[in-house]
């Protein structure tokens, strides 16, 4: 069982906490009133079909905790968070060490939801070119329709070959406003004038993370525009390389982090190195490159069972208590 | 025969129905505090009770109780002497007390027949006892576990930090799966009031129905209380050295409601 509380001013920012941190399948253990903090909700969270110490004869902590390390191993984590995950995992152990490593995973990085950013701000999308900024792009405005608001989309990449057309097919596909702004000015301008209930996202030119100058601009722009700086880059690679080129981004301002091509990755020490070393919250995922397939909430418990379930061993098994939610 | 019992170090001892274990999963609840204070409150209720300190690594009830026992389970078990020897009277509180020795290894280290054998010295040895309680040690391993499925009625000590409520949930888990039927009892220790108590109860409680489908019930809260630390800095009994405060009461209020079935 991985238990956790929250609090928030109001009881749905508590939940919403919760439904970031631990998903929807989280059991509400009990909700308390702190007073001025606001109030306080206990969840939980138990996957009925993990595997517990039981299986294979009874081996203990340490055949669980061998087996965390197979899953980090697997993924390149880096030795010292390899180190880390362990030591915390290891406190955790409760029965399940699939929840366990959730639980580490937890403690070590950060996690947010699409609803915990503010919908008046807008996401600056970011990141290296080729990274998949254009379909996240989309796929945010997706999530801001079918959330019952109007999307705007602002391009500063309409002039790459087929940008534009690109651009207008996604913002006609999902009913978004578009705009093609070159400066930074032009952003600002272009997100200040938007109605109220309009979720704005601005999507970028590829960036070099090694150029200083060029962060820097990205940096100013989102200022200007008051926008959340979000990096998205694939998963998969090299987890050093991840993590100087995630650092760069966070100097700039970057906070949130939405990694993309998880379901063609099979190493994700990149992208946990990335957010450990970074500090930026883990916002959302991209499993596909269908616009439909929208953005997958990522959270401990899933990001754990992602990195389970990549294992070349065992993948079948974990898998179940998800099925059994869809 | 004898062979056939030590192919099956498995094979349990039956339930000793004068034996309440008192496990936590995690330490620094209080439990052991908790394992001495209730034998003290049963003693002078029901007169002969013996505490059995299971917490092997980590003994430290004569420590709390200021014994200094000339015989303890270690010797007991490395056969030196029977384990009845092994017991200490504590002439103060009237109860006997089985001391663990700190540092000797633990449970977990013990061969399966050894354990196999403890445990039926223990039960042989509980018959002549009123009460025996067991202090178990932290952890979930399975030599804890058989050492508590020993006992009737397990009392699991939590507090409302979520580590202790995670691992008080994970005891109760692996012995609901283990014995279904287990008598299982939730204490909340250290507690900032009554109310606050039954509140952390009622969020273990959920969790066990929740995902266990179980309701283990309260068997008490016990409020935090600066005399405790008192009682146990000069290695005194609570009962004795202050009777009347609040956590004194509340493990008198337990123990009524122990004689009670669930």
């Amino acid at each position: 069982m991985l238990l956790r509380s929250f609090t928030g001013k109001t009881l749905p920012e508590a939940m919403n906490q919760v439904r970031s941190v631990l998903g929807d399948e989280a059991i509400i253990l009990s909700t308390q009133d702190e007073g001025p903090q606001g109030v306080k909700v206990t969840a939980a969270l138990e996957a009925e079909e993990a595997p517990s110490f039981e299986v294979g004869g009874g081996a203990g902590d340490l055949d669980a905790l061998d087996r965390i390390a197979a899953v980090l191993d697997h993924h390149r984590i880096p030795r010292g968070l390899m180190d880390r995950l362990l030591n915390t995992a290891a406190d955790l152990l409760a029965g399940d060490w699939a929840m366990a490593l959730a639980g580490a995973l937890d403690q070590e990085l950060a996690f947010l939801a699409l609803s915990d950013l503010d919908p008046a701000q807008p996401v600056m999308l970011v990141g290296p070119a080729g990274a998949g900024k254009s379909v996240t792009a989309a796929k945010l405005c997706a999530c801001a329709r079918l959330a019952g608001a109007r999307a705007l989309l602002v391009t500063m990449d309409a002039d790459k070959a087929g940008g534009r057309a690109q651009a207008e097919a996604f913002a006609e596909a999902l009913g978004a406003r578009l705009i093609c702004a070159e400066s930074p000015d032009a952003v600002a301008a272009a997100v200040a004038e938007r109605a109220a209930d309009e979720m704005a996202v601005i999507d970028t030119i590829g960036s070099n993370p090694f150029d200083p100058v060029e962060l820097r601009q990205l940096g100013e722009t989102a200022e200007t525009a008051a926008a959340v700086l979000t990096l998205v880059t694939p998963a998969g690679g090299d987890p050093a390389e991840a993590a100087d080129a995630a650092l760069a981004y966070a100097e700039a301002g970057a906070r949130a982090l939405i990694p993309t091509r998880l379901d063609t990755a099979r190493r994700l020490g990149g992208l946990v190195a990335a957010a450990h070393v970074s500090g930026m919250g883990l916002l959302a995922a991209g499993v596909s490159r269908h616009i439909g397939a929208g953005l997958t909430a990522i959270n401990p418990v899933s990001l754990a069972r992602l990195m389970i379930t990549c294992e070349p061993f065992d993948p079948s098994s974990l898998l179940a208590a998800d099925h059994q939610h869809d | 025969m004898i062979e056939s019992s030590l192919i099956e170090p498995q094979q349990k001892p039956q339930r000793c129905a004068n034996m309440i274990a008192v496990a936590s999963g995690k330490g620094g609840v209080g439990k052991t505090w908790l394992s001495v204070t209730l034998s003290h409150a049963l003693a002078r209720k029901d007169g002969s009770v013996l505490l059995f300190d299971g917490d092997l690594g980590l003994a430290n009830v004569d420590i709390q109780l200021g014994l200094q026992p000339g015989k303890d389970l270690s010797g007991a078990l490395e056969g030196r002497y029977d384990l009845a020897e092994a017991a200490a009277r504590h002439a103060e509180a009237g109860f006997d007390v089985i001391a663990g020795r700190s540092g000797s290894g633990g449970l977990a280290g013990l061969p399966a027949p050894r354990l196999s054998g403890l445990l039926q010295d223990l039960a042989a040895l509980s018959a002549g006892y009123k009460r025996v309680i067991l202090d178990l040690g932290a952890g979930l391993e399975p030599p804890v576990r058989r050492l508590a499925a020993l006992a009737q009625t397990s009392l699991i000590v939590a507090t409302d930090e979520p580590t202790s409520l995670t691992d008080a949930y994970a005891f109760i888990k692996l012995a609901h799966k283990q014995h279904p039927k287990s008598d299982l009892r939730i204490v909340v220790n250290m507690a900032g009031s009554l109310a606050e108590g039954e509140r952390t109860y009622a969020t273990l409680l959920k969790a066990c129905e929740s995902f266990l489908k179980i309701s283990p019930p309260l068997a008490g809260v016990i409020r935090r209380d600066p005399k405790v630390k008192d009682a146990i800095r000069h290695q005194s009994p609570i009962l004795t050295r202050h009777p009347t405060c609040e956590a004194a009461t509340d493990v008198e209020k337990l123990v009524q409601r122990l004689a009670r079935r669930p």
